[in-house]
Protein backbone atom coordinates (compact mmCIF):
# COMPACT_ATOMS: atom_id res chain seq x y z
CA UNK A 1 0.00 0.00 0.00
CA UNK A 2 1.02 3.66 -0.74
CA UNK A 3 1.28 5.93 2.38
CA UNK A 4 2.07 9.57 1.11
CA UNK A 5 3.77 11.15 3.72
CA UNK A 6 2.69 14.62 2.45
CA UNK A 7 -0.60 14.11 2.15
CA UNK A 8 -0.68 12.27 5.55
CA UNK A 9 0.50 15.20 6.98
CA UNK A 10 -1.88 17.04 5.75
CA UNK A 11 -4.82 14.96 6.95
CA UNK A 12 -3.18 14.84 10.32
CA UNK A 13 -3.12 18.37 10.61
CA UNK A 14 -6.66 18.86 9.62
CA UNK A 15 -8.12 15.45 11.94
CA UNK A 16 -6.12 17.45 14.38
CA UNK A 17 -7.66 20.64 13.94
CA UNK A 18 -10.95 19.69 13.61
CA UNK A 19 -11.02 17.60 16.93
CA UNK A 20 -9.87 21.18 18.41
CA UNK A 21 -12.15 23.04 16.85
CA UNK A 22 -15.43 20.40 18.00
CA UNK A 23 -13.78 20.38 21.71
CA UNK A 24 -13.59 24.50 21.39
CA UNK A 25 -17.29 24.90 20.25
CA UNK A 26 -18.28 22.29 22.68
CA UNK A 27 -17.17 23.68 25.75
CA UNK A 28 -14.74 20.53 26.75
CA UNK A 29 -11.31 21.67 28.09
CA UNK A 30 -8.30 19.13 27.70
CA UNK A 31 -7.40 20.74 25.01
CA UNK A 32 -3.79 20.75 25.99
CA UNK A 33 -4.21 17.09 26.88
CA UNK A 34 -5.19 16.82 23.64
CA UNK A 35 -1.85 17.93 21.86
CA UNK A 36 0.15 16.39 24.75
CA UNK A 37 -1.63 12.90 23.60
CA UNK A 38 -1.23 13.71 19.83
CA UNK A 39 2.26 14.91 20.22
CA UNK A 40 3.70 11.86 22.15
CA UNK A 41 1.86 9.58 19.68
CA UNK A 42 3.55 11.02 16.65
CA UNK A 43 6.75 10.97 18.78
CA UNK A 44 6.58 7.24 19.85
CA UNK A 45 4.92 5.98 16.64
CA UNK A 46 7.38 7.06 14.69
CA UNK A 47 10.15 6.07 17.28
CA UNK A 48 8.94 2.71 16.97
CA UNK A 49 8.68 2.74 13.16
CA UNK A 50 12.36 3.66 13.16
CA UNK A 51 12.99 1.11 15.60
CA UNK A 52 11.09 -1.85 14.24
CA UNK A 53 12.53 -0.92 10.57
CA UNK A 54 15.95 -1.15 11.74
CA UNK A 55 14.59 -5.20 13.35
CA UNK A 56 13.09 -6.15 9.78
CA UNK A 57 16.76 -5.37 8.69
CA UNK A 58 18.47 -6.93 11.58
CA UNK A 59 15.97 -9.80 12.83
CA UNK A 60 18.19 -10.69 16.10
CA UNK A 61 17.52 -7.52 17.50
CA UNK A 62 14.08 -8.47 17.72
CA UNK A 63 14.92 -10.54 21.04
CA UNK A 64 15.68 -7.58 22.68
CA UNK A 65 13.27 -5.44 21.39
CA UNK A 66 10.66 -7.54 22.78
CA UNK A 67 13.10 -8.27 26.16
CA UNK A 68 12.55 -5.09 26.33
CA UNK A 69 8.78 -5.15 26.12
CA UNK A 70 8.14 -7.92 28.81
CA UNK A 71 10.33 -5.71 31.49
CA UNK A 72 8.25 -2.48 30.74
CA UNK A 73 4.95 -4.47 30.75
CA UNK A 74 5.61 -6.00 33.86
CA UNK A 75 7.31 -2.28 34.95
CA UNK A 76 4.02 -0.82 34.54
CA UNK A 77 2.27 -3.82 35.87
CA UNK A 78 4.10 -3.84 38.90
CA UNK A 79 3.29 -0.03 39.19
CA UNK A 80 -0.59 -0.55 39.07
CA UNK A 81 -0.50 -3.13 41.43
CA UNK A 82 2.21 -2.66 43.40
CA UNK A 83 4.40 -4.98 45.57
CA UNK A 84 7.74 -5.92 45.98
CA UNK A 85 10.44 -7.39 44.53
CA UNK A 86 8.94 -10.94 44.39
CA UNK A 87 6.07 -9.46 43.15
CA UNK A 88 7.66 -8.16 40.37
CA UNK A 89 9.55 -11.49 39.52
CA UNK A 90 5.89 -13.00 39.64
CA UNK A 91 4.39 -10.66 37.33
CA UNK A 92 7.64 -10.75 34.69
CA UNK A 93 7.23 -14.64 34.77
CA UNK A 94 3.01 -14.36 34.42
CA UNK A 95 3.28 -12.25 31.39
CA UNK A 96 6.38 -13.51 29.86
CA UNK A 97 5.25 -17.14 30.42
CA UNK A 98 1.77 -16.69 28.50
CA UNK A 99 3.32 -14.56 25.83
CA UNK A 100 5.93 -17.32 25.15
CA UNK A 101 3.74 -20.10 24.60
CA UNK A 102 1.09 -18.62 22.34
CA UNK A 103 4.00 -17.05 20.41
CA UNK A 104 5.42 -20.75 20.28
CA UNK A 105 1.82 -22.03 19.37
CA UNK A 106 1.56 -19.87 16.31
CA UNK A 107 5.00 -19.97 15.28
CA UNK A 108 5.59 -23.55 15.39
CA UNK A 109 2.44 -24.92 13.65
CA UNK A 110 3.75 -22.22 10.71
CA UNK A 111 0.73 -19.70 11.22
CA UNK A 112 2.63 -16.99 11.25
CA UNK A 113 5.79 -17.05 9.37
CA UNK A 114 9.11 -17.28 11.33
CA UNK A 115 10.29 -13.64 10.63
CA UNK A 116 10.69 -10.44 12.30
CA UNK A 117 8.06 -9.04 10.03
CA UNK A 118 5.29 -11.68 11.34
CA UNK A 119 6.66 -12.64 14.50
CA UNK A 120 7.02 -9.03 15.88
CA UNK A 121 3.73 -7.54 15.73
CA UNK A 122 2.11 -10.41 16.95
CA UNK A 123 4.29 -10.97 19.88
CA UNK A 124 4.24 -7.50 20.93
CA UNK A 125 0.52 -7.35 20.95
CA UNK A 126 0.30 -10.67 23.11
CA UNK A 127 2.75 -8.65 25.62
CA UNK A 128 0.28 -6.10 25.48
CA UNK A 129 -2.71 -8.56 26.46
CA UNK A 130 -0.84 -10.12 29.12
CA UNK A 131 0.20 -6.74 30.90
CA UNK A 132 -3.74 -5.95 30.58
CA UNK A 133 -4.70 -8.85 32.42
CA UNK A 134 -1.85 -9.02 34.81
CA UNK A 135 -3.00 -6.19 36.43
CA UNK A 136 -6.52 -6.93 36.10
CA UNK A 137 -6.26 -10.15 37.58
CA UNK A 138 -3.53 -8.46 40.14
CA UNK A 139 -6.33 -5.89 41.47
CA UNK A 140 -8.93 -8.15 41.29
CA UNK A 141 -7.82 -10.34 43.57
CA UNK A 142 -6.14 -7.54 45.82
CA UNK A 143 -9.27 -6.24 46.36
CA UNK A 144 -11.45 -9.44 46.78
CA UNK A 145 -8.70 -10.21 49.70
CA UNK A 146 -10.25 -6.56 51.11
CA UNK A 147 -13.89 -7.24 50.84
CA UNK A 148 -13.58 -10.66 52.15
CA UNK A 149 -11.00 -10.18 55.15
CA UNK A 150 -12.87 -11.98 57.43
CA UNK A 151 -12.81 -14.70 55.50
CA UNK A 152 -9.48 -14.69 54.62
CA UNK A 153 -8.59 -14.06 58.25
CA UNK A 154 -10.59 -17.96 58.71
CA UNK A 155 -8.62 -19.35 56.43
CA UNK A 156 -5.35 -17.94 58.12
CA UNK A 157 -6.70 -19.33 61.25
CA UNK A 158 -7.18 -22.08 60.11
CA UNK A 159 -3.43 -22.78 59.52
CA UNK A 160 -2.88 -21.19 55.87
CA UNK A 161 -0.27 -18.69 54.73
CA UNK A 162 -1.11 -15.68 53.36
CA UNK A 163 -0.29 -17.11 49.96
CA UNK A 164 -2.51 -20.42 50.48
CA UNK A 165 -5.72 -17.79 51.80
CA UNK A 166 -5.15 -15.89 48.62
CA UNK A 167 -5.03 -19.18 46.13
CA UNK A 168 -8.53 -19.19 47.50
CA UNK A 169 -9.45 -16.52 45.59
CA UNK A 170 -7.60 -16.44 42.92
CA UNK A 171 -9.65 -18.90 40.55
CA UNK A 172 -12.50 -16.53 40.78
CA UNK A 173 -10.15 -13.20 40.38
CA UNK A 174 -8.54 -15.11 37.28
CA UNK A 175 -12.17 -15.72 35.86
CA UNK A 176 -13.14 -12.29 36.24
CA UNK A 177 -10.16 -10.85 34.89
CA UNK A 178 -11.13 -12.54 31.51
CA UNK A 179 -14.45 -11.32 30.90
CA UNK A 180 -13.03 -8.10 28.79
CA UNK A 181 -11.01 -10.22 26.54
CA UNK A 182 -14.45 -13.02 26.20
CA UNK A 183 -16.42 -9.95 25.90
CA UNK A 184 -14.04 -8.32 23.24
CA UNK A 185 -13.86 -12.09 21.54
CA UNK A 186 -17.45 -12.46 21.50
CA UNK A 187 -18.01 -9.34 20.09
CA UNK A 188 -15.59 -8.86 17.36
CA UNK A 189 -16.29 -8.11 13.62
CA UNK A 190 -19.88 -6.92 14.81
CA UNK A 191 -19.43 -3.89 17.35
CA UNK A 192 -15.82 -2.95 16.51
CA UNK A 193 -13.57 -4.12 13.82
CA UNK A 194 -10.28 -5.03 15.63
CA UNK A 195 -6.86 -3.37 14.91
CA UNK A 196 -5.12 -6.08 13.37
CA UNK A 197 -8.25 -6.44 10.91
CA UNK A 198 -8.59 -3.25 10.06
CA UNK A 199 -4.46 -3.12 9.61
CA UNK A 200 -4.18 -5.82 7.31
CA UNK A 201 -7.02 -4.65 4.88
CA UNK A 202 -5.14 -0.76 4.93
CA UNK A 203 -2.23 -3.02 4.24
CA UNK A 204 -3.86 -4.57 1.24
CA UNK A 205 -4.60 -7.92 2.21
CA UNK A 206 -8.00 -9.73 1.22
CA UNK A 207 -10.64 -9.70 3.87
CA UNK A 208 -9.78 -13.51 4.44
CA UNK A 209 -6.63 -12.74 5.11
CA UNK A 210 -7.29 -10.55 7.49
CA UNK A 211 -9.71 -12.51 9.27
CA UNK A 212 -7.44 -15.30 9.37
CA UNK A 213 -4.80 -12.95 11.26
CA UNK A 214 -6.98 -11.23 13.48
CA UNK A 215 -8.35 -14.77 14.84
CA UNK A 216 -4.83 -15.73 15.84
CA UNK A 217 -4.56 -12.53 17.73
CA UNK A 218 -7.82 -12.49 19.41
CA UNK A 219 -7.63 -16.88 20.28
CA UNK A 220 -3.78 -16.50 20.96
CA UNK A 221 -4.94 -13.39 23.77
CA UNK A 222 -7.06 -15.91 25.09
CA UNK A 223 -4.36 -17.97 25.74
CA UNK A 224 -1.72 -15.74 26.98
CA UNK A 225 -4.83 -13.78 29.08
CA UNK A 226 -5.86 -17.22 30.47
CA UNK A 227 -2.22 -18.09 31.43
CA UNK A 228 -1.00 -14.54 32.45
CA UNK A 229 -4.32 -14.52 35.04
CA UNK A 230 -4.36 -17.47 36.08
CA UNK A 231 -0.16 -17.28 37.14
CA UNK A 232 -1.05 -14.00 38.26
CA UNK A 233 -3.02 -14.68 40.55
CA UNK A 234 -1.23 -17.49 42.05
CA UNK A 235 2.41 -15.82 41.87
CA UNK A 236 1.54 -12.37 43.53
CA UNK A 237 1.55 -11.44 47.38
CA UNK A 238 -2.69 -11.83 48.20
CA UNK A 239 -2.17 -8.97 50.51
CA UNK A 240 -3.15 -5.64 49.45
CA UNK A 241 -0.41 -3.02 50.84
CA UNK A 242 -2.00 -1.34 52.75
CA UNK A 243 -2.94 -4.68 55.40
CA UNK A 244 -0.96 -5.58 58.18
CA UNK A 245 1.90 -7.93 58.27
CA UNK A 246 3.01 -6.63 61.07
CA UNK A 247 5.75 -7.18 63.60
CA UNK A 248 6.40 -6.76 67.24
CA UNK A 249 7.35 -3.18 68.27
CA UNK A 250 10.97 -3.27 69.99
CA UNK A 251 11.01 -3.99 73.61
CA UNK A 252 10.47 -0.77 75.35
CA UNK A 253 9.02 0.93 72.59
CA UNK A 254 5.01 2.24 72.51
CA UNK B 1 1.89 -28.91 77.33
CA UNK B 2 1.56 -29.97 80.75
CA UNK B 3 -1.45 -28.92 82.62
CA UNK B 4 0.08 -26.79 85.85
CA UNK B 5 2.13 -24.52 83.55
CA UNK B 6 -0.52 -21.70 82.01
CA UNK B 7 -1.48 -21.69 78.32
CA UNK B 8 -0.21 -18.46 77.33
CA UNK B 9 1.52 -15.41 79.57
CA UNK B 10 1.16 -11.80 78.91
CA UNK B 11 3.66 -9.55 79.94
CA UNK B 12 3.50 -6.00 79.70
CA UNK B 13 1.15 -6.11 76.53
CA UNK B 14 0.06 -3.43 74.91
CA UNK B 15 -1.63 -3.12 71.18
CA UNK B 16 -2.17 -0.03 69.25
CA UNK B 17 -3.94 0.95 66.27
CA UNK B 18 -1.72 3.41 64.23
CA UNK B 19 -0.77 5.59 67.81
CA UNK B 20 -3.98 4.65 70.06
CA UNK B 21 -3.14 2.08 72.21
CA UNK B 22 -6.44 -0.32 72.24
CA UNK B 23 -5.10 -2.04 75.29
CA UNK B 24 -2.46 -1.21 77.35
CA UNK B 25 -0.39 -2.86 80.06
CA UNK B 26 -1.43 -6.22 80.33
CA UNK B 27 0.13 -8.32 82.34
CA UNK B 28 -1.23 -11.86 83.35
CA UNK B 29 -1.61 -15.85 83.13
CA UNK B 30 -3.97 -17.69 80.76
CA UNK B 31 -4.80 -20.73 82.80
CA UNK B 32 -4.11 -24.38 80.63
CA UNK B 33 -7.57 -26.12 80.46
CA UNK B 34 -10.66 -24.93 81.28
CA UNK B 35 -12.71 -21.34 80.07
CA UNK B 36 -11.21 -17.62 80.90
CA UNK B 37 -13.57 -15.50 80.11
CA UNK B 38 -12.52 -11.60 79.03
CA UNK B 39 -15.36 -9.54 80.06
CA UNK B 40 -15.96 -6.25 79.79
CA UNK B 41 -17.96 -3.80 77.78
CA UNK B 42 -17.86 -3.03 74.07
CA UNK B 43 -14.78 -1.49 73.05
CA UNK B 44 -13.19 -2.01 76.09
CA UNK B 45 -10.26 -4.37 74.02
CA UNK B 46 -11.28 -8.12 74.20
CA UNK B 47 -11.30 -8.61 70.78
CA UNK B 48 -7.61 -7.35 70.41
CA UNK B 49 -6.39 -9.00 73.33
CA UNK B 50 -7.68 -12.36 72.14
CA UNK B 51 -6.70 -11.70 68.18
CA UNK B 52 -3.19 -11.34 69.69
CA UNK B 53 -3.12 -14.55 71.28
CA UNK B 54 -2.65 -15.99 67.52
CA UNK B 55 -1.15 -13.20 66.13
CA UNK B 56 -4.50 -12.71 64.05
CA UNK B 57 -3.69 -8.93 64.30
CA UNK B 58 -1.23 -9.13 62.01
CA UNK B 59 -3.87 -8.91 59.66
CA UNK B 60 -5.52 -5.26 60.60
CA UNK B 61 -3.62 -2.14 59.41
CA UNK B 62 -1.39 -0.59 61.69
CA UNK B 63 -2.18 -2.72 64.45
CA UNK B 64 1.74 -3.32 66.69
CA UNK B 65 1.94 -4.84 69.75
CA UNK B 66 4.71 -4.17 72.43
CA UNK B 67 5.35 -6.55 75.27
CA UNK B 68 5.97 -10.16 75.24
CA UNK B 69 3.43 -13.38 74.94
CA UNK B 70 4.24 -16.67 75.27
CA UNK B 71 2.43 -20.13 74.16
CA UNK B 72 3.16 -23.31 75.70
CA UNK B 73 6.73 -21.48 77.06
CA UNK B 74 7.50 -19.67 73.49
CA UNK B 75 7.34 -16.45 72.77
CA UNK B 76 4.98 -15.72 69.41
CA UNK B 77 6.76 -12.95 68.44
CA UNK B 78 10.02 -14.67 67.74
CA UNK B 79 11.01 -13.79 64.74
CA UNK B 80 11.44 -18.26 63.80
CA UNK B 81 8.25 -18.35 65.49
CA UNK B 82 6.23 -20.70 63.12
CA UNK B 83 2.98 -18.54 62.43
CA UNK B 84 1.15 -21.47 60.92
CA UNK B 85 1.70 -24.21 63.34
CA UNK B 86 0.62 -21.55 66.23
CA UNK B 87 -2.69 -20.73 64.51
CA UNK B 88 -2.94 -24.89 64.11
CA UNK B 89 -2.30 -25.36 68.12
CA UNK B 90 -4.91 -21.98 68.97
CA UNK B 91 -7.70 -22.37 66.97
CA UNK B 92 -10.07 -19.09 66.45
CA UNK B 93 -14.63 -19.02 66.30
CA UNK B 94 -15.36 -15.34 65.28
CA UNK B 95 -18.24 -13.20 65.96
CA UNK B 96 -19.92 -13.68 63.19
CA UNK B 97 -20.05 -17.20 61.80
CA UNK B 98 -18.11 -17.07 58.62
CA UNK B 99 -17.92 -20.60 56.30
CA UNK B 100 -15.89 -21.35 53.67
CA UNK B 101 -18.14 -20.35 50.19
CA UNK B 102 -17.89 -24.92 49.86
CA UNK B 103 -19.57 -27.65 51.35
CA UNK B 104 -19.99 -28.71 54.88
CA UNK B 105 -17.45 -31.77 54.57
CA UNK B 106 -14.79 -28.82 52.64
CA UNK B 107 -14.94 -26.72 55.70
CA UNK B 108 -14.05 -29.07 58.05
CA UNK B 109 -11.21 -30.87 55.63
CA UNK B 110 -9.62 -27.22 54.95
CA UNK B 111 -7.31 -26.83 57.87
CA UNK B 112 -6.18 -31.04 57.95
CA UNK B 113 -5.67 -31.35 53.81
CA UNK B 114 -3.61 -28.02 54.47
CA UNK B 115 -1.56 -29.73 57.02
CA UNK B 116 -1.10 -32.37 55.25
CA UNK B 117 -3.09 -34.89 57.51
CA UNK B 118 -5.34 -37.53 55.94
CA UNK B 119 -8.93 -36.30 55.71
CA UNK B 120 -11.39 -39.15 55.73
CA UNK B 121 -14.80 -39.94 56.58
CA UNK B 122 -13.80 -40.56 60.24
CA UNK B 123 -12.63 -37.15 60.62
CA UNK B 124 -14.89 -35.51 59.44
CA UNK B 125 -17.73 -37.38 61.26
CA UNK B 126 -15.34 -36.92 64.69
CA UNK B 127 -14.71 -33.27 64.29
CA UNK B 128 -19.04 -32.77 63.50
CA UNK B 129 -19.57 -35.23 66.59
CA UNK B 130 -17.52 -33.31 68.68
CA UNK B 131 -19.27 -30.45 67.64
CA UNK B 132 -22.33 -31.09 68.38
CA UNK B 133 -23.24 -30.94 64.58
CA UNK B 134 -23.30 -34.36 63.12
CA UNK B 135 -26.86 -35.40 63.82
CA UNK B 136 -28.15 -32.73 62.22
CA UNK B 137 -25.88 -32.97 59.25
CA UNK B 138 -25.68 -36.60 58.36
CA UNK B 139 -26.39 -37.20 54.97
CA UNK B 140 -25.88 -33.64 53.80
CA UNK B 141 -22.18 -33.10 53.89
CA UNK B 142 -21.72 -32.33 50.50
CA UNK B 143 -24.56 -29.22 50.59
CA UNK B 144 -23.32 -26.14 50.57
CA UNK B 145 -22.46 -24.55 54.13
CA UNK B 146 -24.35 -21.56 53.85
CA UNK B 147 -27.52 -23.41 53.76
CA UNK B 148 -27.05 -23.91 57.70
CA UNK B 149 -28.89 -21.63 60.53
CA UNK B 150 -26.69 -19.60 62.22
CA UNK B 151 -26.17 -21.73 65.16
CA UNK B 152 -25.13 -24.69 62.53
CA UNK B 153 -22.89 -22.41 61.18
CA UNK B 154 -21.24 -21.07 64.41
CA UNK B 155 -20.86 -25.03 65.34
CA UNK B 156 -19.14 -25.92 62.25
CA UNK B 157 -16.71 -23.59 62.36
CA UNK B 158 -16.25 -24.67 66.14
CA UNK B 159 -15.89 -28.25 64.37
CA UNK B 160 -14.00 -26.69 61.20
CA UNK B 161 -11.18 -25.84 64.06
CA UNK B 162 -11.42 -29.30 66.28
CA UNK B 163 -10.28 -30.56 63.26
CA UNK B 164 -7.12 -29.98 63.30
CA UNK B 165 -6.83 -30.70 67.25
CA UNK B 166 -6.36 -27.62 68.46
CA UNK B 167 -5.21 -27.27 72.18
CA UNK B 168 -6.48 -23.93 73.01
CA UNK B 169 -9.92 -22.15 70.88
CA UNK B 170 -9.94 -18.32 70.81
CA UNK B 171 -13.90 -17.49 70.47
CA UNK B 172 -14.64 -14.15 69.79
CA UNK B 173 -18.54 -13.54 71.15
CA UNK B 174 -19.32 -16.99 69.70
CA UNK B 175 -23.43 -16.64 70.42
CA UNK B 176 -23.54 -12.70 69.75
CA UNK B 177 -25.22 -13.15 66.35
CA UNK B 178 -27.45 -16.35 67.74
CA UNK B 179 -30.61 -16.60 68.94
CA UNK B 180 -31.43 -18.03 72.69
CA UNK B 181 -31.75 -21.60 71.50
CA UNK B 182 -28.56 -21.57 69.26
CA UNK B 183 -27.00 -19.96 72.12
CA UNK B 184 -27.42 -22.62 74.49
CA UNK B 185 -26.48 -25.34 72.47
CA UNK B 186 -22.85 -23.20 71.59
CA UNK B 187 -22.89 -22.74 75.32
CA UNK B 188 -22.99 -26.75 75.93
CA UNK B 189 -20.75 -27.14 74.17
CA UNK B 190 -17.90 -24.81 74.68
CA UNK B 191 -18.71 -26.09 78.42
CA UNK B 192 -18.26 -29.94 77.04
CA UNK B 193 -15.39 -29.13 75.05
CA UNK B 194 -13.29 -27.14 78.28
CA UNK B 195 -13.16 -30.45 79.76
CA UNK B 196 -10.77 -31.44 76.78
CA UNK B 197 -8.78 -28.09 75.76
CA UNK B 198 -8.42 -24.34 76.92
CA UNK B 199 -11.07 -22.09 75.91
CA UNK B 200 -10.64 -18.47 76.08
CA UNK B 201 -14.03 -16.68 75.70
CA UNK B 202 -14.73 -13.39 74.85
CA UNK B 203 -18.02 -12.30 76.11
CA UNK B 204 -20.03 -8.74 77.22
CA UNK B 205 -22.51 -10.91 78.52
CA UNK B 206 -22.52 -11.68 82.51
CA UNK B 207 -24.65 -14.70 82.37
CA UNK B 208 -22.56 -16.24 79.66
CA UNK B 209 -19.32 -15.67 81.78
CA UNK B 210 -21.06 -16.87 85.02
CA UNK B 211 -22.18 -19.65 83.25
CA UNK B 212 -19.01 -21.15 81.45
CA UNK B 213 -16.25 -19.19 83.09
CA UNK B 214 -13.38 -20.87 85.38
CA UNK B 215 -11.29 -17.44 85.30
CA UNK B 216 -12.49 -14.04 84.38
CA UNK B 217 -10.47 -11.49 82.95
CA UNK B 218 -12.41 -8.32 83.77
CA UNK B 219 -11.49 -5.43 81.13
CA UNK B 220 -12.60 -2.01 81.26
CA UNK B 221 -12.16 1.19 78.91
CA UNK B 222 -10.43 3.52 81.08
CA UNK B 223 -9.63 7.03 79.90
CA UNK B 224 -6.00 8.09 80.01
CA UNK B 225 -3.95 10.92 81.62
CA UNK B 226 -4.40 12.61 77.91
CA UNK B 227 -8.32 11.72 78.11
CA UNK B 228 -7.65 8.97 75.48
CA UNK B 229 -9.59 5.65 76.20
CA UNK B 230 -7.38 2.60 76.03
CA UNK B 231 -8.48 -1.13 77.27
CA UNK B 232 -7.15 -1.92 80.66
CA UNK B 233 -7.51 -5.76 82.76
CA UNK B 234 -8.98 -4.48 86.04
CA UNK B 235 -9.41 -8.00 87.71
CA UNK B 236 -8.38 -11.28 87.11
CA UNK B 237 -9.12 -14.78 88.91
CA UNK B 238 -11.45 -17.73 89.53
CA UNK B 239 -14.86 -16.87 88.57
CA UNK B 240 -15.99 -17.69 92.21
CA UNK B 241 -13.80 -14.88 93.83
CA UNK B 242 -14.44 -12.11 90.89
CA UNK B 243 -18.44 -12.93 90.72
CA UNK B 244 -18.68 -12.81 94.91
CA UNK B 245 -16.33 -11.15 96.60
CA UNK B 246 -15.02 -8.50 93.50
CA UNK B 247 -11.62 -6.50 95.27
CA UNK B 248 -11.82 -3.59 92.37
CA UNK B 249 -15.10 -1.39 93.03
CA UNK B 250 -15.24 -1.06 89.01
CA UNK B 251 -15.86 -5.16 89.14
CA UNK B 252 -18.07 -4.65 91.85
CA UNK B 253 -19.67 -1.95 89.45
CA UNK B 254 -19.98 -3.36 86.53
CA UNK B 255 -21.27 -6.89 88.21
CA UNK B 256 -24.22 -4.60 90.11
CA UNK B 257 -22.65 -5.34 93.60
CA UNK B 258 -21.87 -3.41 96.03
CA UNK B 259 -18.01 -4.80 96.83
CA UNK B 260 -17.63 -6.00 100.54
N1 LIG C 1 -9.03 -2.64 63.13
C1 LIG C 1 -9.03 -1.61 64.00
N2 LIG C 1 -8.46 -0.44 63.65
C2 LIG C 1 -8.46 0.60 64.51
N3 LIG C 1 -9.01 0.58 65.73
C3 LIG C 1 -9.59 -0.56 66.13
C4 LIG C 1 -9.64 -1.72 65.29
N4 LIG C 1 -10.28 -2.71 65.94
C5 LIG C 1 -10.62 -2.18 67.14
N5 LIG C 1 -10.21 -0.90 67.25
C6 LIG C 1 -10.41 -0.02 68.43
O1 LIG C 1 -9.79 -0.63 69.53
C7 LIG C 1 -10.62 -0.55 70.67
C8 LIG C 1 -10.89 -1.94 71.21
O2 LIG C 1 -11.67 -2.65 70.26
P1 LIG C 1 -12.02 -4.17 70.43
O3 LIG C 1 -10.78 -4.93 70.71
O4 LIG C 1 -12.80 -4.57 69.23
O5 LIG C 1 -12.93 -4.15 71.73
P2 LIG C 1 -14.07 -5.17 72.19
O6 LIG C 1 -13.86 -6.47 71.52
O7 LIG C 1 -13.90 -5.23 73.69
O8 LIG C 1 -15.38 -4.54 71.84
C9 LIG C 1 -11.87 0.20 70.27
O9 LIG C 1 -11.70 1.54 70.63
C10 LIG C 1 -11.88 0.06 68.78
O10 LIG C 1 -12.46 1.20 68.19
MG1 LIG D 1 -15.14 -7.48 70.18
Amino acid sequence: MNVDPVRTGVALVLLFAAAIAVMTLGGIRHRADLAVAAGRALVQLIAVALVIAWIFTHPEGAVVYLSIMVVAATWTAHRRIGGDRRDFLALLGAIALGAAATVAIVSVTGALSFTAQALLPFSAQMIGGAMTTAILAGMRLRDDVRDNIDLFAVYVSLGATYRQAGQQFATRAAQRALVPTLDQTRSAGLVTLPGAFVGMLLGGATPLQAAQVQLLVLIGLLLVQSITALLTTRWIDPLPDDLGRNVALPEGAS
Amino acid sequence: MSTSEPAFRLDAVTVLYGRTPAVQDVTLDIRSGGVTALLGASGCGKSTLLRSLNRLNDLVPDARLAGRITFDGQDIHAPDVDLVSLRRRVGMVFQRPTVIPASIRENIAFGPRLAKRDVDDALIEGALTRANLWPEVTGHLDDPASGLSGGQQQRLSIARCLALEPEVLLMDEPTASLDPQATAAVEDLIASLAQEMTIVLVTHSLGQAERLADDVVFMAAEPDAAGERRGVVVEHGPAQTLFHAPRDPRTAEYLGRTSP
